[in-house]
């Protein structure tokens, strides 16, 4: 293979690092940096910033109502083929029935290519961040990254005690061995390219639903 | 400096490419237009931190703390990325990472590539390398795309098609796609994605960038707003990462703190859309992912940087808030610079990481106002840093010998009193033999005659300040006794 061996390309980095006399301490304390105290609302925070970049979002008190806010959802994207992500998240198994029941197509969540095929793809969360309005999601087990990313509308399901307050506390959290992919997802897929002009839906979904349960 | 520079046919001609940038109306309208905004935008945000000074400083710490012990933490980064599953390769040159690259795509048997935006790629000409092998490669963020239809460079760090305009793009857009011309950003953007996406189903191998690398866990965080990051590393069998070694952070937590500071800094966001940590290749059980996830480490001129006096230049996470904040860059784009890395970033790095003798204008083009230290998210001195350039260039005998006789001078007028008055009082007559109204339009010959093709000049004043001073004092005191205190 083409390249330098690790020795070789350490020992450079080696004399230019003994070259250096300054000595500073990595910091541990980085409560600076913190924007949102713990005893902040954190749930009322995030519903204002994921509405401030353009996701939109809703509480509900229990599984019925999330069930009916994705049917509603579903019926105003005019969704023919939906992709439900295998993972466990609230009322799953309930809005699998009910779109089975109104004869909605449910796709192949084990199928590459059917995922581009989705017009709404549904997942849980692993978290979230009040912070940045942000919901991150993790790949690993039966969790498709595409089903988040793939289809032009994706709907979260975030359990209010997902939520966040900071960016620190979500790096912070014990993670026992990181899966492949993670990422935080904190609005529509947008860019600005052309002349700095917002266009909303470029490679990943132009509509993002977040719905917050308990 | 490295041996390795850019592929460039001739040697930069700075001056011929600012003044071709100036007499571009239409360019110079464009890139104030732009760069104002997401400088207003960035000004906007930053206060979202509370004590914005308190958290760069932090990530100046931090960074200052990791280049420092770069070597320890290259070794966790390397080891932790094995661990993942994911193979490691080092490239001290642009050749190295180029050849790293398409070998590992002969190895898997790859044809075609997707690729999301990466500043480093621009650096080592990777595309390229990798065209020239026989590889189809495809850039999939929405401006780079525009810019290889184009067969163009990018003009900015973070949006890199900042210099064309919509018609620009729809003519391009009608000419290579085959399509009706329309200057309509969200058409011309659905276009693309419908292209694109062909293109991300059907690649074997995707191409990235990376934002940061943490030591502790072996992730890597690479940011988009549009998504094609996500695609590129979700759906090809085989990953590819390129980064300059400088990009290493040692915790997680570091990494919670640049997140806070760069898209804030870049275009005024909160956070980018999206936020890809990808830690390995897929695990076993996982229904999707690369099969294969490789890290290349580009040295290429950094270890070097590191042991020098510009070392803190390091600690760049290219935002590109000092290019917004430029009044050089904002009239003059990115392209005038000759460099893939433009603006006063640029100015500081080019001449590192290639050579001072073929860079040496750049560090003369800054006014030296520090606008670009006050807008920076990482605090690095960028003036100081050029003014230093600056002598260097003087002690390697590259300034010019008029440059040289003119200091020299500069400085005698400035030490004696009588020299200075006495070269006052001659330039004054000097003017005046030239000036209508109060101002010279034009100079025949020297650095005034540089100064008026573009500005006017005004008129030395009659009687010098210093003589002026006296009275100005004593009347100012009087008023200030006069004023009930």
């Amino acid at each position: 293979m083409a390249g330098v061996t690790q020795e070789t390309f350490l020992a450079r980095i080696r004399n230019a690092v003994a070259a250096r006399r300054e000595n500073e301490a990595l910091p541990t304390d980085l409560a600076a940096a913190r924007v949102v105290p713990p005893s902040a609302d954190a749930i009322a925070l995030f519903m204002k910033r994921v509405t401030d970049s353009a996701m939109s979002v809703a509480r509900v008190g229990d599984e019925a109502a999330l069930v009916e806010k994705v049917v509603a959802i579903i019926a105003e994207v005019n969704a023919k083929r939906v992709l439900i992500a295998p993972e466990s998240f609230p009322a799953r198994a309930q809005i699998v029935a009910k779109l089975r029941e109104q004869s909605l197509e449910l796709l192949d969540p084990g199928d590459k290519r059917q995922a581009f095929e989705a017009d709404v793809g549904i997942t849980g969360v692993a978290s979230a961040v009040a912070e940045t309005g942000s919901i991150h999601m993790t790949s690993g087990g039966p969790r498709r990254r595409l089903a988040s990313l793939a289809a032009p509308c994706h709907i979260a399901i975030v359990r209010a005690d997902q939520i966040l307050a900071d960016l620190l506390d979500w790096a912070a959290r014990p993670c026992d061995g990181r899966p492949a992919c993670e990422v935080l997802v904190s609005g529509p897929s947008k860019t600005a390219d052309i002349e700095l002009a917002l266009v909303i839906g470029v490679h990943g979904p132009r509509a993002e639903h977040i719905l917050i349960v308990g | 400096m490295n041996p390795s520079g850019p592929h460039q046919a001739a040697k930069p001609d700075f001056k011929r490419s600012v003044a071709s940038a100036l007499a571009n109306a239409h360019l110079g309208a464009a890139m104030d237009t732009a760069t104002r905004r997401q400088d207003t935008a960035r000004r906007a945000m930053m206060p979202e931190l509370g004590d914005p000074l308190a958290v760069r400083n932090l990530g100046a710490q931090i960074k200052n703390h990791t280049l420092q012990h770069l070597d320890r933490y290259v070794e966790q980064l390397v080891e932790n990325v094995r661990k993942n599953g994911g193979v490691v390769h080092f490239a001290e040159t642009a050749e190295d990472a180029c050849q790293i690259v398409a070998d590992i795509a002969r190895e898997a048997g790859v044809q075609r590539i997707v690729k999301s935006k990466s500043m480093v790629s621009e650096e080592v000409h990777l595309n390229e390398a990798l065209i020239d092998a026989g590889f189809e490669v495809t850039e999939t963020d929405l401006g780079e795309y525009i810019l290889q239809l184009a067969d163009e460079r990018p003009s900015h760090i973070v949006t890199p098609v900042l210099h064309r305009t919509r018609e620009d793009i729809g003519r391009l857009f009608a000419d290579k796609l085959g399509m009706e011309y329309t200057e309509d950003p969200p058409t011309l953007t659905a276009v693309a994605r419908a292209v694109l996406r062909e293109k991300f189903k059907s690649a074997d191998m995707g191409i990235t960038g990376v934002n940061f690398a943490v030591a502790e866990t072996g992730t890597l965080a690479i940011v988009t707003n549009e998504g094609n990051g996500r695609m590129c590393t979700s759906v090809p069998r085989v990953v590819v990462s390129l980064m300059g070694v400088e990009k290493i952070v040692p915790r997680l937590i570091d990494l919670a703190v640049y997140l806070k500071l760069l898209a804030k800094s870049a275009t005024g966001q909160r956070i980018t859309c999206y936020t890809n940590l990808l830690t390995g290749p897929r695990r076993a059980g996982d229904v999707d992912g690369p099969e294969a996830f490789h890290l290349v480490l580009l040295d290429r001129g950094r270890s070097e940087v590191l042991g020098g006096d510009y070392w803190e230049a390091l600690r760049c996470i290219r935002c590109g808030a000092c290019l917004n904040a430029c009044p050089v860059y904002r009239k003059i784009g990115g392209h005038a610079y000759e460099s893939v890395y433009p603006g006063p970033i640029g100015k500081v790095i080019t001449p590192l990481l290639n050579s001072l003798a073929d860079y040496k204008d750049l560090p003369q083009a800054s006014s030296l106002c520090e606008a670009c230290y006050e807008a920076c998210p990482q605090r690095i001195n960028l003036p100081a840093m050029l003014l230093r350039l600056r002598d260097e260039l003087r002690h390697g005998g590259y300034a010019p010998l008029s440059w040289r006789i003119g200091f020299k001078g500069w400085r005698l007028g400035m030490q004696s009193h009588g020299f200075y008055s006495w070269g006052a009082a001659l330039g004054r007559i000097f003017m005046r033999l030239l000036a209508k109204d109060g101002w010279v339009r034009r100079m025949p010959a020297g650095p005034g005659a540089v100064w008026t093709r573009y500005r006017d000049l005004p008129l030395l004043a009659k009687r010098p300040f210093h003589k002026r001073w006296p009275a100005l004092k004593a009347e100012l005191d009087r008023k200030r006794r006069e004023e009930p205190s």
